[in-house]
């Protein structure tokens, strides 16, 4: 590679440092780092305990952790791969803005260029891998193969997806359309279902037919290149296993690597163009947290906007931008709602209750509300024409609230609706009797997040890709979140407690009173926006 | 040193300015950004502020406009105290930032209806039309606003103030981006909301066009106010000696005058 790059690398790392040193002088970025610390020494002491008490199934020593490693890492890295094709957009190889206008007017050949970024790909893949050799060491013979382990595969994910990112600029032309990526993650999902329904019918459950799939021809082929990663952890000892290992990793991203400067020269053009188009997206998602963003330049105007109070247009503006930014988003998670409803009654038999409810929880709790940013926290650039309207803060705190109250509602309640279908008796009575509560959860909810995004305003999208200071901070914000959350249904579920006892075991009056006190408490989260809304101070950002 | 050509006027006079400022003062943390600033504009005035980057004067437009709070002092907008009456006062008031921001999804005409409800205009759709016709934007009236260029952003922006024919309008930098039918369609407008008796405060670095278009001056320098009058009185009184003194000379004798006594 050229000198000049790589000095231009070195420079780049040392800014990054320094941004990352001064982000320590302030308190929160102290902080931040302080709880991102925190939670991965926590992460280190679950994994190094021998049984993990979310999972009753990992009860056991390390030969027999590795033993499942080694079943089950290769179709994990099969999939990990797959879903980074089918979920990144974009051009393969991603050049920035400054580097196209800097380095590609420079005395720099594509074949250095290319390097450059791989090499740029590689440092963060780097600090990514360290962090993984930390947490992975119950499951490794040594952490030098931890870490060569995680920093190869992680290697292979990207350039794997490069490769098939250009094989598909090649073969179909280069064309970025969002609409065929929605389409592709639902065409996978009905995938997912259709082989999780499949598996369900082998009557020995999910685990006998992955061990059928491996044992065949196709699986054999299919995860040969897979299974030499996992060698790389698991190798014993460091000579021979683990350098023999290592080298052949080394020799397939090479490989990769090869194939990836031989199919670029087919896409230049197509790639600059594409690199543009998605820093563009990136600012954007930055700037509003609308990840989705894909609008078309002329449409039909709606109709004029309901006041209600004031609220109205606000909330009117908000769905509209949710139709017209994120409608397929919207789709994609609607349809996924309804497969999970029967995708987790059906797959009861392998799951444990705590995973699926930790699951709908994570989705419900993380998942949604940082797709469902049709509130203030895409207008961090709007604040100023908010403040400047003639409109009381609670007014405004509503109609903020409403669309992605109404939007993450209507995707809940399809999933329950899903689920109870496919169940009967207790269990579709409980289902069915959660419905009248997703709204005022909902509401809690978008309060809780608003008023933290209003008190400590950040993107939604990390910058760059390690971004640690994300990371810890959106740690931090989940943690107290989950907090303020389950402490506010608690008090509602506690005063319905109380009302039970009094009644005589009424569930009649049980679902009255805990309806109406996380009503209650949802309600109080509006005063809270407000003041928050009103604090805010649009000079600083 | 301050050089103010318009002393306090009468207490009937006080009674009809639209924008009123008394010792106005604004920190942030240990920064004095605005300090112990007085001024007014009546019905049909228009103000330009002036003043090197820094000056104070986005802070003082923002106070003005309810964004950010004050530090101190009182300030009025149409009689209504932005404090104690602030929503009084912002269904009063038109402000047009440096940058304007807009919803990136919302149509030409869906920002229009958005503001017609926010600010409840009844019938707005005549005045609506007339405004997209003023400012050629009739033929964007469809058009989701993230694709209009800078200029047209800049107009729909002013088209978005003008709706509700407020009384007070305050303009930062709204020439910006503009081609030169935009500026004089603006330039225009802005006198023609005058005359119609709206208190006008024009913020800009582009001395020639405060020079031609303001009735009054006020020129700021590091938070404070330097020289406050009518812009004829000043120009008169800065160098008497002089008959073709311009707005150019007065603003660079003041920051310059300034800096020494700094230095």
């Amino acid at each position: 590679m050229d000198a000049m790059l790589v000095n231009l690398l070195l420079l780049r790392l040392r800014a990054g440092v320094r941004h990352r040193l001064q982000e320590l002088k302030t308190l929160r970025g102290l902080l931040f780092l302080c709880v991102t610390v925190a939670v991965v020494m926590l992460l280190m002491k679950q994994v190094a305990l021998p049984g993990n008490p979310l999972d009753g199934s990992m009860q056991q020593g390390p030969e027999q952790l590795r033993e499942q490693l080694a079943r089950l890492m290769p179709v994990g890295l099969l999939a990990a791969c797959l879903l980074t094709v089918f979920t990144s957009s974009g051009p393969a190889i991603h050049f920035s803005p400054s580097e196209i206008n800097l380095l590609f007017s420079g005395p720099f050949s594509r074949r250095a260029l290319l390097l450059y970024k791989m090499c740029f790909y590689a440092f963060g893949a780097l600090l990514s891998s360290l962090l993984i050799t930390l947490l992975v060491p119950a499951f490794t013979h040594t952490l030098l193969a931890a870490f060569l382990g995680a920093f190869l595969t992680l290697l292979f994910i990207q350039l794997f997806s490069a490769v098939i990112g250009l094989l598909s600029q090649l073969l179909a032309g280069y064309c970025y359309v969002p609409l065929r990526r929605s389409h592709a993650i639902m065409l996978l999902a009905a995938v997912i279902a259709a082989l999780a329904w499949y598996f369900s019918a082998i009557d020995d459950g999910l685990a006998a037919a992955l061990t059928l799939f491996q044992s065949s021809l196709v699986g054999t082929l299919v995860l040969a290149p897979f299974k030499v990663f996992v060698h790389i952890f698991l190798a014993p000892s460091i000579y021979p296993e683990l350098l023999g290992w290592a080298t052949l990793g080394l020799a397939i991203n090479s490989g990769l690597l090869a194939v990836i400067i031989l199919l670029d020269r087919h896409s230049y053009e197509a790639s600059i163009a594409a690199s543009l188009k998605l820093h563009k997206r990136w600012i954007r998602a930055r700037r509003s947290g609308l990840l989705w963003g894909a609008q078309p330049v002329v449409v039909p105007s709606f109709r004029p906007p309901p006041v209600i109070g004031g609220s109205g247009p606000v909330a009117w503006r908000q769905l509209l931008t949710a139709l017209r930014s994120s409608s397929k988003a919207l789709l994609v998670f609607m349809t996924l709602a309804m497969l999970a409803g029967p995708l987790l009654v059906i797959a009861a038999a392998d799951i444990s209750m705590w995973s699926r409810i930790g699951f709908v929880f994570f989705v419900a709790v993380y998942l949604l509300p940082r797709t469902m940013v049709f509130d203030f926290r895409s207008d961090l650039e709007n604040m100023e024409n908010f403040k400047a309207l003639p409109l009381r803060p609670w007014k405004l705190a509503i109609g903020q609230l409403a669309a992605p109250v109404l939007l993450t509602s209507l995707v809940e309640l399809l999933l329950l609706g899903s689920a109870a279908m496919f169940l009967d008796g207790t269990a579709r009575t409980i289902v069915i009797s959660m419905v009248p509560f997703i709204v005022p959860f909902n509401m809690l909810l978008y309060g809780l997040e608003n008023t933290f995004f209003l008190l400590f305003p950040t993107p939604l999208v990390p910058v760059g890709r390690v971004d640690f200071d994300f990371l810890g901070r959106t740690m931090v914000e989940f943690a107290v979140k989950t907090t303020l959350l389950i402490g506010g249904c608690g008090l509602a579920a506690a005063a319905a407690m109380l009302v039970l006892n009094a009644t005589d075991r009424s569930w009649l009056a049980f679902a009255l009173v805990a309806w109406f006190s996380l009503v209650l408490i949802a309600l109080l989260t509006v005063p809270v926006l407000s003041w928050a809304f009103e604090r805010f101070n649009v000079s600083r950002y | 040193m301050a050089l103010y050509t318009t002393g306090r006027a009468g207490k009937d006079k006080e009674k009809g300015q639209m924008i009123r400022a008394d010792n106005f003062t604004k920190t942030y943390n240990d920064f004095v950004a605005v300090r112990d600033l007085t001024f007014s504009v009546a019905p049909g005035e228009i103000l330009g502020l002036v003043g090197p980057n820094g000056a104070g004067k986005t802070t003082t437009l923002r106070v003005l406009s309810g964004i950010i709070p004050p530090g101190s002092g009182k300030l009025s907008v149409a009689g209504h105290d932005i404090v104690s009456e602030p929503i009084a006062a912002k269904q009063l008031l038109g402000y047009i930032p440096d940058d304007p921001r807009l919803f990136d999804t919302l149509t030409v005409w869906e920002h229009l209806e958005f503001i017609a409800a926010a600010y409840a205009v009844p019938d707005f759709k005549p005045v609506a039309e007339s405004l997209l016709q003023f400012f050629s934007l009739d033929d964007k009236r469809d058009h989701v606003v993230q694709g209009l260029s800078r200029g047209m952003r800049q107009k729909l922006a002013i088209a978005c103030a003008y709706l509700h024919a407020p009384k007070v309008i305050l303009f930062d930098e709204p020439l910006t981006g503009l081609d030169p039918a935009g500026i004089r369609a603006i330039k225009e407008s802005m006198r023609e909301r005058a005359r119609q008796g709206a208190a006008i405060i024009i913020s800009s670095h582009l001395l020639g066009l405060v020079e031609t278009l303001c009735t009054h001056l006020l020129v700021l320098n590091h938070g404070q106010a330097q020289c406050f009058g009518r812009m004829d009185d000043v120009l008169r009184t800065f160098d008497e000696a002089k008959d073709d003194t311009t707005l150019e000379d007065v603003f660079f004798s003041i920051t310059h005058t300034d800096e020494s006594a700094a230095g």
